[in-house]
């Protein structure tokens, strides 16, 4: 079975370039274009990871990662968060509420291949 | 990765920042800073960045990036609010924006930043950044009364507009090159650059002046070129009446000759076709309509007893829809049976009973059209020349069109033609196969699935993908084409769904290129026997390429051999790897990585997670290169390397140091520890990587 991974990214095009990839690297990719979206996501189904961006409209990165992590679905849910974020104190601040890693955008298909396998334990 | 899909992605999402960023920095102005304002602007640029980084367009991301940092020290009160800050906020906007034009052309078009990005940062206009407005200004050409022209001037006409057209297409790809040549002068050239020399900036600025503005000519002209192009084909579009008008004769004799009575009603008779669509289609429609006829109607009697009127009714319609014409024949006659189809066919040699019988009822009808099936010759122009059946295959061919056909036993037969509105231009998918470049009309081409060689199954002894419950037989263009299997299998290939008369195909090509209109040329004498080739055309780097015949591809489709692809690939996958690599490192990260890189390229990898590990390793098998990390718990990656050479077995294991530890001092340590190379940790340089392991292994 394929492992099922959520993508929450405003930008559509980020979306499109990741769901390619992690189709590419056999994994099953669902989107959300927000936090709120992607709760209501979580709400009824289970990933076995979560791809996050931070910078999002009605609610970000930060707040989603806190709300996901009080869901009974996503508790031990690992996420990564994907962002161009440069501002080390917001990167640490995402660190702090769950994140299991910081990844920088651009990402490249052997980075997020590898960063999956470490995460993932495959 | 297919760029130009995440491209145009993008670019509408980019469209939206982009309204959202111009009213924003307006009402800054308008309304004065506000907290909530600021915040939207700075949500914009920032996805603006992260986007267009991702979709590889890094000079559009710098500028959104410096537009955040500048937004940002508005925020921190770093800067003063100012309209000046308003002015360049909204010239960056418009870089964006002229970045998102170039993005879209696929660098057709030049696109010089650095004076914004320097605005940018200086929070000031340098220099005035007008730009000369020239729209052009048509004045309505005025109607004259009519001329007569012959037939023939009309079509030499269109010929030569369709080269001027091509001539056109032709200009831009040179103008790429001499962005292309401006770069690389560029590169070549920066040292002298650097040195502040005044009259070589300048001729710089003048030659890139000079390109854009033959980019702004070269546009003009084509939209020039397309329009009188329109006008002309116009002038040779005739009214489907000129056809139908024949038609209405010789069917009354037909059907006075079997006895038959027939109302033939046409609909649409002013829809305008190409004349030489025309032409086309004509022999296709009166074989339809004289099989409606023949075959279709019964007589008299009979439709009584089974509770028709009398006589029979054919209907032809026409109608524009979209970019096509779609035609209708419909009569309601006994329609098609397709038992008595299969066994007329195998009667006259169509084909085998085997085949016929494995076909569906539904494919089985379309038997009709091949050529043998039918032994009627319908006489169709005043020449009285008789014409053979294949005519609705080529025919419909010559004019990329589709034709769909439905019948229902004792309800009678519909026939759907569909056609472009233009044979000489039309949308095509470019797609790469055995280093050739093809053309298939965008028409018949469904969708374009990337499927990887696992996901091919097999049935009844064909390879199939499986598509939405269906399947779909596989075949491979190369193969059509003849040529040796030079695309590699690899992982995802890359499948044309292509629809012809509603069946479906899959066909393998090496990659898909994109969309382009194209402008069809007739082949020469020499290549018009090429098969599955229909016609040529020129792309807009000025090379030719041949268009595919999609018809052909479906007729000769169903008896291929087997592709063996699956089979193909499991033996690839199963080839000798190109050396075997240990690779040593306490993170789990730098070493999956490392090992992900190498296994993409065809090395085996065995992983140590410390220096001992990797003793251990060395012990239990041969390797032909060790990649290993300095800072290590236990064992540092200089001493694992000092005692790998002084080990009989692995005196001569080319070592690779792969560290984060810069300096010269560590290098040095790693050369007499007895490494051939020392790579420091970039964030991402799998190429490096991967040649230094080339180079030592071979």
């Amino acid at each position: 079975m394929a492992k099922k991974i959520l993508i929450v990214d405003d930008s559509p095009s980020v979306l499109a370039i990741l769901e390619d990839m992690l189709d590419e690297l056999g994994y099953e990719a669902a989107t959300a274009t927000n936090g709120k979206q992607a709760c209501q996501l979580l709400e009824t189904n289970r990933y076995d990871l979560i791809i996050t961006d931070l910078t999002m409209p009605i609610m970000d990165g930060i707040v989603f990662v806190q709300t996901a992590k009080q869901m009974p679905n996503c508790k031990f849910v690992p996420i990564v968060m994907l962002s161009s974020e440069e501002d080390e104190a917001k990167i640490a601040e995402a660190k702090q509420v769950g994140i299991s890693t910081f990844l920088r955008k651009p990402v490249k298909e052997i980075q997020l291949k590898t960063i999956l396998q470490v995460v993932l334990g495959s | 990765m297919k760029k130009s899909k995440y491209v145009d992605i993008f670019i509408r999402e980019a469209e939206e920042h982009l309204e959202a960023l111009r009213k924003g920095i307006l009402a800054l102005e308008k309304e004065g800073l506000s907290e909530a304002q600021l915040n939207e602007l700075l949500r914009s640029t920032h996805t603006l960045k992260g986007s267009a980084n991702m979709v590889d367009l890094v000079e559009l991301a710098g500028v959104a990036h410096r537009m955040e940092d500048l937004l940002k020290d508005l925020q921190s009160g770093e800067l003063e609010f100012s309209s000046d800050l308003v002015d360049v906020l909204l010239v960056a906007t418009d870089a964006v924006e002229a970045l998102m034009a170039q993005a879209q052309s696929a660098g057709g078009i030049s696109v010089n930043v650095d004076s914004v990005v320097k605005a940018l940062e200086s929070g000031n206009l340098a220099e005035d950044e007008a730009q000369a407005d020239i729209s052009p200004d048509y004045a309505g050409t005025e109607r004259r009364t009519s001329v007569r022209a012959s037939v023939e001037r009309l079509d030499q006409l269109v010929n030569r507009m369709g080269e001027i057209l091509l001539s056109q297409k032709a200009m831009g790809a040179r103008q790429q090159q001499m962005t292309k040549l401006l770069n690389q002068m560029d590169s070549s050239m920066g040292r002298l650059q650097d040195a502040d020399d005044h009259s070589l900036k300048s001729l710089r600025s003048n030659m890139v002046n000079l390109i854009n503005d033959f980019e702004r000519d070269r546009l003009q002209l084509g939209y020039q070129a397309e329009d009188v192009y329109q006008r002309t084909m116009e002038l040779r579009l005739l009214p489907l009446a000129t056809a139908t008008d024949d038609f209405e004769r010789s069917l009354r004799n037909l059907a006075r000759n079997l006895k038959k009575e027939v109302n033939f009603i046409v609909q649409g008779q002013d829809v305008e076709l190409d004349r030489n669509m025309l032409d086309a289609i004509k022999p296709i429609l009166l074989h339809v309509l004289n099989n409606a006829i023949d075959h279709g109607i019964e007589d008299p009697d009979t439709r009584v007893r089974s509770g028709k009127p009398k006589a029979g009714q054919i209907t032809l319609q026409a109608q524009y829809e979209g970019s096509f014409i779609q035609v209708t024949v419909r009569d309601d006659g006994q329609g098609l049976d397709p038992e008595k189809i299969r066994s007329t066919a195998v009667k006259r040699g169509v084909l085998d009973a085997e085949a016929a019988a494995a076909m569906s009822d539904e494919a089985v009808i379309y038997l009709v059209f091949e050529p043998g099936f039918s032994t009627r010759e319908f006489i169709t122009d005043v020449s009285g020349r008789g014409v053979g059946l294949d005519v609705v295959k080529s025919n419909l061919d010559q004019v990329k069109g589709n034709l769909s056909l439905h019948s229902e036993i004792g309800v009678g037969t519909e026939l759907v033609l569909r056609l472009p509105l233009s044979m000489a231009i039309f949308t095509g998918l470019l797609v790469e196969c055995g280093g050739e470049t093809y053309v298939f009309p965008q028409h018949y081409v469904a969708e374009a699935l990337r499927v990887s060689p696992r996901d091919i199954l097999e049935e009844m002894g064909r390879e199939v993908v499986r598509l939405r419950d269906k399947s779909i037989p596989l075949n491979s263009l190369s193969q059509f084409l003849e040529q040796e299997q030079t695309a590699q299998i690899t992982s995802r290939l890359t499948v044309l769904v292509l629809s012809f008369r509603e069946q479906t195909m899959g066909l393998l090509v090496d990659q898909t290129l994109g969309l382009q209109e194209v402008v069809v040329k007739d082949l020469g004498c020499q290549l018009k026997s090429l098969e599955y080739v229909s016609g040529s055309t020129i792309l807009g780097d000025g090379n030719p390429a041949l268009i595919v015949s999609v018809a052909d591809l479906f007729a000769a489709g169903q008896n291929r051999q087997a592709l063996q692809l699956r089979q193909n690939y499991e033996n690839e996958q199963n080839k000798a790897k190109r050396g075997r690599v240990l690779v040593v490192d306490d993170s789990i990260t730098t070493r999956t990585m490392e090992k992900n890189i190498l296994e993409t390229n065809d090395y085996e990898v065995v992983v140590a997670v410390s220096g001992f590990d990797a003793l251990d390793k060395l012990n239990a098998g041969r390797f032909d290169l060790m990649v290993s990390d300095v800072e290590m718990p236990g064992m540092t990656g200089f001493e694992l390397t000092k005692k790998v050479r002084q080990r009989e077995d692995t005196r001569d294991l080319p070592v690779i140091i792969v560290s984060s530890l810069a300096s010269d001092e560590h290098r040095r340590q790693g050369m007499n520890a007895g490494a051939q190379a020392y790579i420091v940790k970039g964030n991402f340089q799998q190429g490096v990587l991967l040649d230094t392991v080339e180079t030592l292994i071979s």
